[in-house]
């Protein structure tokens, strides 16, 4: 009886029809890219970034430690310097090959080598992918658009 | 001047105001659509296009205007280019009878209510000739399945208007109107009200009796080799149907252009009749909201079972109710 009179009337139709009207009242969920950015976890694993300390130098001691940790041999090392003055000479990062697995941001004892919040490196050429130490002291912010 | 010449000149203007107000309706329903089935979807509909996407339906006409126009092959031309007008055309010659005010009629005949069966019938003529002049067996098909279903369906939607003709006493729509004074029809016609919707949803082949257009379906059903400003009419014929369809729920079950308390007030003509077309324009686009709401809601049903419900249980239905407006109606007057 009940089932028949549900389906003179309509019942589970309206039933969706309330349904869908209960959606048009919330806020949307999209957002809009890119004038709205998403907002992101705390430990995103961004482009990379090497860390000065609180006087101005490099944190890097050149002990290759990352170069080692590396799964797929992004990070090159070669150092100069002895002692306290040990320095990177020459600090390669090729992101082609790299899986963003931060090992070597984990095993960096200076911790020196982080990574950041910035994710909109696509570029035309391969050879702006290869970061070579003053990239990687550069702070990336992302672009703002106004629409 | 004569009169006949200012008479002329009078119904030319509203013939042109009509037309205008018509035409850059239905230009907007497009993206009032998808602005309404993208909330109802939780996301925003077109945003970037001018200030939250409201040049949209300029920006798709000016797409459309531009593209490449294709006849196929072997496709029989003239057919082919006069399927989309012989769409177009029945749909906005309907607006001439349509009362928007007591005042505000194109043309006040006395059948108005056959003048717009009659005149949407030929719409159909412009799909089977779309499918038919195609040269493809998809729009053949697909414009078979749209016509069988357009003809079904308005027969039902025939049948479900003779109950609000038999209360009023009048097929003029103005009088149809001014009989809904005390109280509006939907209220002492509730189950023609239903069929009314689902008959005209299927009239203008919108979900859920939209199989003959769906894109996953027939490809597109009978406007498959249309492109460009052709198919244009095609999508312009049926949001201009489905605002025939919304006029005439309103003047039907809805009352038309009164508005319950005011409009029996005192108020200057001029302010009566904005106030009384705003308020037919706002009906309207309520019965605008709900075909949107519908597409939002619902999956479609496939062809036997759209025929199946047709003629099974909408049929009966609709005699059913004439019977019963009959009988009581005896009774009570």
């Amino acid at each position: 009886m009940k089932k028949l009179l549900k389906t003179i009337f309509l019942w589970d139709l309206l039933i969706g029809l309330k349904t869908t009207l209960k959606h048009i009242i919330k806020e949307p969920i999209t957002v809009q890219y890119p004038k709205e950015r998403v907002v992101l976890a705390p430990y995103f694993r961004g482009h990379f970034r090497q860390l000065y300390d609180k006087e101005g130098n490099e944190l890097c001691n050149a002990c290759g430690l990352c170069a080692m940790a590396c799964p797929t041999q992004v990070i090159t090392v070669e150092a100069e310097g002895k002692g306290a003055d040990r320095k990177a000479a020459k600090f390669t990062m090729n992101i082609e090959r790299c899986m963003f697995c931060n090992l070597c941001v984990e095993t960096c004892p200076k911790k020196c080598i982080v990574g950041s919040d910035y994710y909109e490196y696509g570029t035309y050429n391969r050879d702006d992918l290869v970061l070579d130490k003053e990239e990687l002291f550069k702070e990336h912010k992302p672009r703002t658009f106004k629409k | 001047m004569q009169p006949l010449i200012v008479e002329t000149i009078f119904v030319l203007v509203k013939i042109v105001a009509v037309l205008a107000v018509v035409l850059l309706m239905v230009a907007y329903m497009t993206y009032m659509e998808r602005k309404v089935i993208g909330h109802m979807q939780v996301r925003l509909g077109p945003m970037r296009v001018g200030p939250h996407g409201l040049l949209q339906p300029i920006a798709d006409g000016l797409k459309l205007i531009l593209k490449e126009d294709i006849i196929p092959a072997e496709a029989d031309k003239w057919v082919f280019r006069l399927a989309p007008v012989m769409c177009l055309v029945p749909a906005l010659v309907i607006y001439a009878v349509i009362p928007f005010d007591a005042n505000f009629v194109i043309a006040d005949i006395n059948i108005g209510i056959l003048y717009i069966l009659s005149i949407s019938s030929l719409g159909i003529y412009g799909i089977v000739m779309a499918g038919w002049a195609s040269n493809n067996k998809y729009s053949l098909m697909g414009g078979f399945r749209s016509a069988g279903q357009m003809i079904s369906y308005e027969i039902f939607l025939g049948f479900s208007i003779i109950g609000p003709i038999m209360l009023a006493g009048s097929m003029n729509l103005t009088e149809i109107v001014k009989a809904q004074e005390g109280v509006w029809f939907i209220f002492l016609q509730p189950l023609a009200f239903v069929i009314y919707l689902i008959a005209g949803t299927a009239e203008t082949n919108r979900v859920p009796f939209d199989l003959p257009e769906a894109e996953s379906e027939l490809v597109a059903g009978f406007h498959t080799e249309y492109s460009g400003m052709r198919f244009a009419y095609f999508f312009l014929a049926e949001y201009a149907n489905m605002l025939v369809v919304s006029a005439l729920a309103t003047i039907l079950f809805l009352g038309g252009w009164r508005i319950p308390f005011i409009s029996s007030l005192d108020i200057p003509v001029a302010i009566l009749m904005i106030l009384h077309i705003s308020a037919f324009i706002f009906k309207m686009l309520l019965f605008m909201f709900i075909f949107m709401w519908l597409r939002a809601t619902y999956p479609r049903f496939r062809y036997d079972q759209l025929m199946g419900i047709g003629w099974k249980v909408m049929f009966p239905l609709a005699i059913f109710n004439i019977a019963a407006t009959g009988i009581i109606y005896y009774f009570v007057m």
